[in-house]
C-alpha cells in the first residue's frame, strides 16, 4: 500500500550531522539532467564567480560571456565531478581555466576607484585617517602583481582554505602560502614608501 | 618562539578558513609572539580592503543565456515547465546598487510533500522607524546613526516546497538531509504566548511546544490515508490550512493533542514545518507507537469560523496564514559580503564571516555572533518580525558603537538566504551590506 519510493523517503529520518557540501546534491541533479538544479547552482554562487572572472579578466562584458560557458561546461560535466573538491572550489577552477582560454593576459586592473571617495570626507565623526589607510591600502593591493591580487581574493573574499586556494590555482599549498608572504612583503614596501604613518602596521 | 609555518597560516586565520582546532593553535601562538601579532594586525587589515575592493565590483547576476537554457531544454525532458522554477531570483534594485533579494517560490503538484506557502511579507513598512532614515523610500531604511538602539530589522521570507516534479529528491538522502536543515520556515507558533512572535531556534534544539526533538532516528510515522489532506495550523478544523498531503506521504509524528475520534497529530514535514493532522485520516506506524501529547495548543483563532474555512493547497497566497506566527528557525549561517556601500558615497568596509543566531528562550531577542571575530550583539524585537539593536565592533578599524538593521530573505529549497544589513557606524561610516548564505 505504501510506494516503496514513499518507504525510502521516510527511511532514515536525516540528522542533523557532519555537514556535506550542500551544493553536491544540485551537481548530481544536474549530472541527471536537471535544469533547475543548475538554475539554483547559478543563484548561489553566479554572482561569486562573476565577481572573480570581472577581477581576472578586467572586463565586465567577457566575464558574463565567460560565466555562460562556465555553467554550459557545468552542465555538460556535472557527471565527471567526483566530489573530491567542494563544488565551490570546483566552479572557480573552472572559471579560472575558462579564463585563460578566453585568451586573455592579465592586466593590473586598477579599481573604479570611487570618485566620490573623497567627497564622503566630510562626514565628521569618521576616522578620515583609518579610511584614508584603507583606501591607501586598496591602492597598493590594485598594484600589485595580478597573480598576487588574485590570490588575496581567493583567500579572503571567496573564503577559499590554503588547499582550495592550490587547487583553484593549480599550484601547491606551500606555493600559496608562500605567494601570499610574498604579497604582504610587497605591500608593506609601497605602504612604507607611501609617508603615511601606519602607526604598528607593516612594519614586520 | 617565532616560525613561519605559525605565520604561513595567520592569512588563513583571518580569512575563517582553518579548522577550530588550527584557529585555537594560532591563537595560543599569538599569545606569545609578537612577530605574529603584528602580522596578523597587517593581515586584518589587508582582508578587509581586500574585501572592499572585491565587493566593489559586484554586479547584478545576468540571466543564464538563452542558449543554455535552450541546451538545458534540448538535453533534459524533466525540465520543469517555465515558471515553475524561475530562472533567476527576481531582484529590484534597492538604489545604490545594493540589492534585495526575494526568493523564488518552488511549487510542485507532484506527489510528496504539497505544503507550501506564500511568501510572508513582515511588515516591511508598517513598523514606524525610531529615527529618521537616510535611505530609500521603501524597504530598508538607513538609519542615521544614534547611540540607542533604533534598528528596524525586517525580514521577507519565502517558503518554498522542496520536491522537484520529477521526485528526484525522493531517492536523495543528501538532499533531504540538506533540506531538513533549511533555515527558515514559517509555521504557527506553538508555544508562544503573543501573536505574531517569531520564534527562533536552532536546528536540533526543541522548540517550546514541540515535545519531540528533530533528529530522533526512529520516530513514529503518521502514513496519510486520502488525498488533499489538510494539514492545519492547530489541532482543529477552525485552524487555518497551511498546506495539504497527499496519499501514503509520511510524516514524523512529534506529538499529538485530543484523543480518540478527535485526535489530532503534530507532525513535521519534509520542509521543516510543524504542522497539525486529523488522526483519522492518517495511519501511525509503528500502530502501537507512543505518542506524548503536545505540551502546548496554538492558541484558537479567534476569527476564522470552521465553516468559513478556505482550504488554500498549493498555493502562494498567504492570507490564509495572516494570523499565524511567522516561525524562524534557522542554525548557523554562512555569512557571505556581497556588496557593501555607505551613505558617505565611498565604499565601506565588509566582512564576510560566519554567524550564529541564538534566539532568547522567550522569542524575544536574538544574539547574533559572527564566528570568526566573536562580535556578538543582541537585537530585540520590536513587533512582528521587527528586531533592534546596536552593537560594539572590536574590530581594530570599526571601534565605536553601530546600529544594525538586517533585511532577510529565505528560501526553504537550496538554504540559501539572503539579506541586507544595515549598519551605521560613526567611525568607518559603514552603512550597508549585502550578504547571503545558507544553513550549515
Amino acid at each position: 500500500m505504501v510506494p516503496a519510493r514513499a518507504q525510502a523517503r521516510m527511511m532514515p529520518y536525516p540528522t542533523l550531522t557532519p555537514q556535506p557540501d550542500p551544493d553536491l546534491p544540485l551537481i548530481q541533479a544536474i549530472a541527471r539532467g536537471d535544469g533547475r538544479a543548475l538554475t539554483e547552482l547559478y543563484t548561489r554562487h553566479g554572482a561569486n564567480v562573476l565577481n572573480y572572472l570581472t577581477s581576472y579578466l578586467d572586463d565586465r562584458q567577457l566575464a558574463e560571456e565567460v560565466l555562460q560557458d562556465v555553467m554550459m561546461a557545468v552542465w555538460k560535466h556535472a557527471g565527471s565531478f567526483r566530489g573530491e573538491s567542494k563544488v565551490r572550489t570546483w566552479l572557480l577552477t573552472i572559471a579560472r581555466n575558462r579564463a585563460i582560454n578566453a585568451g586573455r593576459r592579465y592586466t593590473p586592473r586598477l579599481v573604479e576607484l570611487d570618485e566620490n571617495f573623497h567627497a564622503g570626507d566630510d562626514t565628521p565623526h569618521e576616522s578620515a585617517e583609518t579610511r584614508t589607510q584603507q583606501q591607501l591600502l586598496r591602492d597598493a593591493i590594485n598594484e600589485l602583481p595580478k597573480f598576487h591580487q588574485e590570490i588575496l581574493i581567493l583567500v579572503f573574499y571567496h573564503g577559499l582554505s590554503g588547499q582550495e586556494t592550490a587547487e583553484v590555482l593549480g599550484v601547491s599549498v606551500g606555493t600559496v602560502k608562500s605567494r601570499l608572504h610574498r604579497a604582504k612583503d610587497l605591500l608593506r614596501r609601497v605602504l612604507q614608501s607611501s609617508g603615511e604613518n601606519w602607526g604598528e602596521m607593516f612594519n614586520a | 618562539m617565532h616560525n613561519r609555518q605559525w605565520e604561513a597560516q595567520i592569512p588563513f586565520y583571518v580569512a575563517g578558513t582553518l579548522t577550530s582546532r588550527e584557529a585555537r593553535a594560532v591563537e595560543q601562538h599569538l599569545i606569545g609572539c609578537e612577530t605574529c601579532r603584528a602580522a596578523l594586525r597587517d593581515w586584518q587589515a589587508i582582508a578587509s580592503a581586500v574585501r572592499t575592493e572585491a565587493a566593489s565590483h559586484m554586479r547584478d547576476l545576468p540571466p543564464l543565456s538563452p542558449a543554455l537554457i535552450a541546451h538545458m531544454h534540448g538535453d533534459s525532458p524533466m525540465l520543469a515547465a517555465p515558471g515553475v522554477y524561475p530562472p533567476r531570483l527576481p531582484r529590484e534594485s534597492r538604489g545604490r546598487g545594493a540589492v534585495r533579494y526575494v526568493a523564488p517560490l518552488t511549487l510542485t503538484a507532484a506527489a510528496g510533500v504539497v505544503i507550501a506557502f506564500g511568501m510572508l511579507l513582515a511588515n516591511l513598512n508598517s513598523a514606524p522607524l525610531p529615527t529618521a532614515g537616510t535611505g530609500e523610500s521603501s524597504g530598508v531604511e538607513v538609519a542615521t546613526f544614534t547611540p540607542t538602539p533604533t534598528v528596524d530589522l525586517m525580514a521577507t521570507i519565502a517558503v518554498m516546497s522542496t520536491q522537484y516534479a520529477d521526485g528526484t529528491r525522493d531517492s536523495d538522502a543528501a538532499v533531504a538531509q540538506a533540506e531538513t536543515e533549511a533555515a527558515v520556515i514559517i509555521v504557527p507558533a506553538f508555544a508562544t504566548n503573543t501573536p505574531n512572535t517569531p520564534v527562533i531556534v536552532l536546528p536540533g534544539e526543541t522548540v517550546p511546544g514541540d515535545s519531540g526533538t528533530l533528529d530522533t532516528p526512529v520516530m513514529p510515522q503518521a502514513i496519510v490515508n486520502g488525498d488533499a489532506v489538510n494539514m492545519r495550523g492547530g489541532p482543529g478544523t477552525d485552524y487555518a490550512v497551511i498546506g495539504t498531503a497527499e496519499q501514503a506521504d509520511r510524516f514524523p509524528i512529534l506529538a499529538r493533542a485530543g484523543s480518540g475520534a478527535d485526535t489530532w497529530l503534530l507532525v513535521e514535514t519534509t520542509d521543516g514545518l510543524n504542522a497539525w493532522v486529523y488522526g483519522a485520516l492518517v495511519s501511525i506506524d509503528p500502530p502501537n507507537a507512543q505518542i506524548a501529547p503536545a505540551a502546548t495548543i496554538p492558541p484558537r483563532p479567534p476569527t476564522l469560523q470552521p465553516t468559513q474555512t478556505p482550504a488554500p493547497t498549493i498555493t502562494a497566497q498567504p492570507p490564509a496564514q495572516a494570523t499565524n506566527t511567522p516561525y524562524i528557525r534557522d542554525g548557523a549561517w554562512t555569512h557571505v559580503t556581497t556588496g557593501v556601500e555607505d551613505s558617505c558615497g565611498a565604499v565601506g568596509n565588509s566582512i564576510s564571516q560566519e554567524l550564529i543566531l541564538v534566539p532568547s528562550a522567550d522569542r524575544s531577542s536574538v544574539t547574533l555572533t559572527y564566528l570568526q571575530t566573536g562580535i556578538s550583539f543582541t537585537v530585540y524585537r520590536v513587533g512582528g518580525l521587527n528586531y533592534a539593536g546596536n552593537y560594539n565592533l572590536p574590530e581594530p578599524d570599526l571601534n565605536g558603537s553601530a546600529t544594525i538593521s538586517v533585511q532577510l530573505s529565505f528560501e526553504i529549497n537550496g538554504m540559501a538566504y539572503t539579506g541586507q544589513e544595515t549598519v551605521n557606524h560613526a567611525n568607518s561610516c559603514l552603512t550597508r551590506s549585502l550578504w547571503a548564505g545558507r544553513a550549515r
